[in-house]
């Protein structure tokens, strides 16, 4: 388990993190989606990589994570506000607040793609979208980048 | 920006120092892989303290029954007894029940996800929820700090008195109540507006009555129980000196007001009037559910006993040990609670109105001050929503 924990969780943390772009919510959810499989382990079917599992539960936790604030925004004027994100010490803060601008199903496109490195195709799959669609969000998502990041 | 410096530039930000995050991580994730394999030897032992609770189980079973024959008392301590210490989950690794909790160990604050991820926020003596979970009022000496749940520092006021307990106003979270000094005081949720309200006993923490009207139920210097709409600097109710008061709860509804004393408890109705009145030796603390049930710890002569309570104030034993007990606090749905037992080192998880076994979790303390030698037992537990 180790082993597992040390290869896993930076790419785990680092997806869940430049999705939400919450330090604290990547945080819990990375550390719950290792929560999560251990769990389910036993109905994991041993023959297949772990990774890819692993990945997907952090990757749809965040998904969901960052839909469920997006729409659950709080704003008062004396009481309760919706916090604000919190940043991890030296991260690329730029890159961060770009990605932020994007919504959230296109972060999470062009985080699977160049985070976990995973094919147009894979996305797809993973999201439950039209190849068609995975390349469009792909292709709006990096030329917002382009200009947010010139 | 082309595709290749994208991708060049998110790789560089995979090394960002993520240290921090990681260790925590870690020694939550091998405590559950850990409890997931629990070795044999583990499961053979059995400690004395865990004899001593299953006599004393046994004899709290008797007198639970013996008091209220149709109670069903009865299954639930044998479904308690069925899964004592030696059963005890070794890690909490999720919230039975659900909800998050603000765990007050030490001068540790934490933080535990439902799904059991935990996070330290900071140094602080206690700390309360705000009302949908955004925000947290914490205090250390003289220091009223509204962080978030990720620790980060929303703002932060200070006072020459020390700060006793602090509680947010419900549903707006437009206020915050807090005592220090020796008063009462009260700001506004944003940090704004701290005034002194008036004396009032710093041993009681003072409730807020569950609307949004910011009425506030504390015990005033002369031991007097006060019900006052704080904006309006307006009394509405005040009873009597009580004696040794220890808290006060509202009911769910608001229409009821828990007092308990040393030796006793009473009801009250929205007016002031004791509408229910019970000798209740050795009480020590008292909560309501969501559903309205309540909830009494008490202790006498080394033996704790948690008692479910109707608003006359009759019920029956739901669970008893050896040692003393802390505050109970329900789940957000009102269906379970959670009962600390520093003597048994574990929080319980019961069910007292339903059929499912109650949950022990083990190894309470060392989770909460990881690294101590001596761990220390936390203090106090709160729920907030999911």
């Amino acid at each position: 388990m180790a082993e597992l924990f040390e290869r896993h969780w930076p790419l785990m943390h680092r997806a869940a993190l430049l999705i939400t772009g919450d330090a604290a919510a990547a945080e819990d959810i990375a550390q719950e989606a290792f929560l999560s499989a251990i769990r389910a382990l036993d109905r994991f079917d041993m023959r297949r990589p772990l990774g890819p599992w692993l990945h997907r539960i952090a990757t749809n936790r965040a998904i969901d994570w960052s839909r469920a604030r997006a729409l659950r925004r709080e704003v008062s004027d004396a009481g309760e506000v919706e916090p604000a994100a919190s940043v991890v010490e030296g991260m690329d803060e730029e890159l961060l607040a770009a990605l932020q601008t994007l919504g959230v199903e296109q972060r999470a496109v062009v985080v699977l793609r160049y985070v976990l490195d995973l094919t147009p195709g894979e996305i797809a799959q993973r999201l439950e979208l039209p190849r068609g669609t995975v390349n469009s969000r792909l292709r709006r998502g990096l030329d917002a980048l382009g200009e947010r990041l010139r | 920006m082309n595709e290749r410096e994208l991708e060049r530039r998110l790789t560089r930000a995979m090394h960002a120092d993520d240290a921090g995050p990681r260790a925590r991580a870690r020694e939550v994730v091998q405590a559950a892989y850990g409890e997931r394999e629990p070795s044999r030897r583990a499961r053979r032992r059995v400690r004395p303290v865990a004899l001593l609770a299953a006599l004393t189980l046994v004899v709290g079973a008797a007198v639970a029954a013996a008091t209220t024959p149709h109670g069903g008392v009865g299954r639930l301590v044998r479904d308690v007894l069925g899964i004592g210490e030696p059963h005890a989950r070794p890690a909490l690794v999720h919230v039975p029940g659900g909800g998050r909790l603000l765990v007050q160990s030490g001068a540790s604050t934490w933080v535990v996800q439902p799904g059991g991820a935990r996070r330290r926020i900071g140094t602080y003596d206690g700390a309360a929820w705000s009302p949908r979970g955004l925000y947290i009022v914490a205090w250390r000496g003289g220091i009223l700090t509204a962080t978030e749940p990720s620790g980060r520092v929303h703002w932060s006021l200070s006072r020459p008195g020390r700060i006793e307990a602090a509680r947010w106003s419900p549903v707006d979270g437009f206020r915050i109540a807090y005592l220090s000094g020796g008063s009462l005081r009260v700001v506004n949720g944003d940090g704004s507006g701290d005034h002194r309200y008036g004396p009032a006993d710093v041993g009681v923490v003072p409730a807020w009555r569950p609307d949004n009207a910011h009425v506030l139920a504390y015990v005033d210097a002369r031991q007097r129980v006060t019900v006052a709409a704080v904006d309006l600097r307006r009394r509405l109710w005040r009873s009597g000196p009580i004696r040794g008061a220890l808290a006060v709860a509202w009911s769910p509804n608001g229409r009821r007001l828990l007092v308990l004393a040393r030796g006793r408890a009473a009801v009250y109705d929205a007016a002031g009037h004791a509408i229910a009145v019970r000798r209740l030796a050795g009480v020590q603390s008292g909560t309501w559910s969501s559903q309205g049930s309540l909830a009494v710890v008490r202790s006498r002569a080394g033996i704790s006993e948690l008692l479910l309570l109707d608003q006359a104030l009759r019920g029956r034993v739901i669970f008893s040990g050896p040692g003393r007990f802390r505050p109970p606090a329900w789940a957000p749905d009102g269906r379970s609670l959670l009962l600390p037992w520093p003597t048994a080192r574990q929080w319980l998880f019961l069910h007292p109105q339903g059929s499912t076994r109650p949950e022990a979790v083990g190894n309470i303390a060392s989770q909460f001050a990881p690294g101590a030698r001596h761990p220390a037992f936390p203090r106090s537990v709160q729920r907030c929503c999911s």
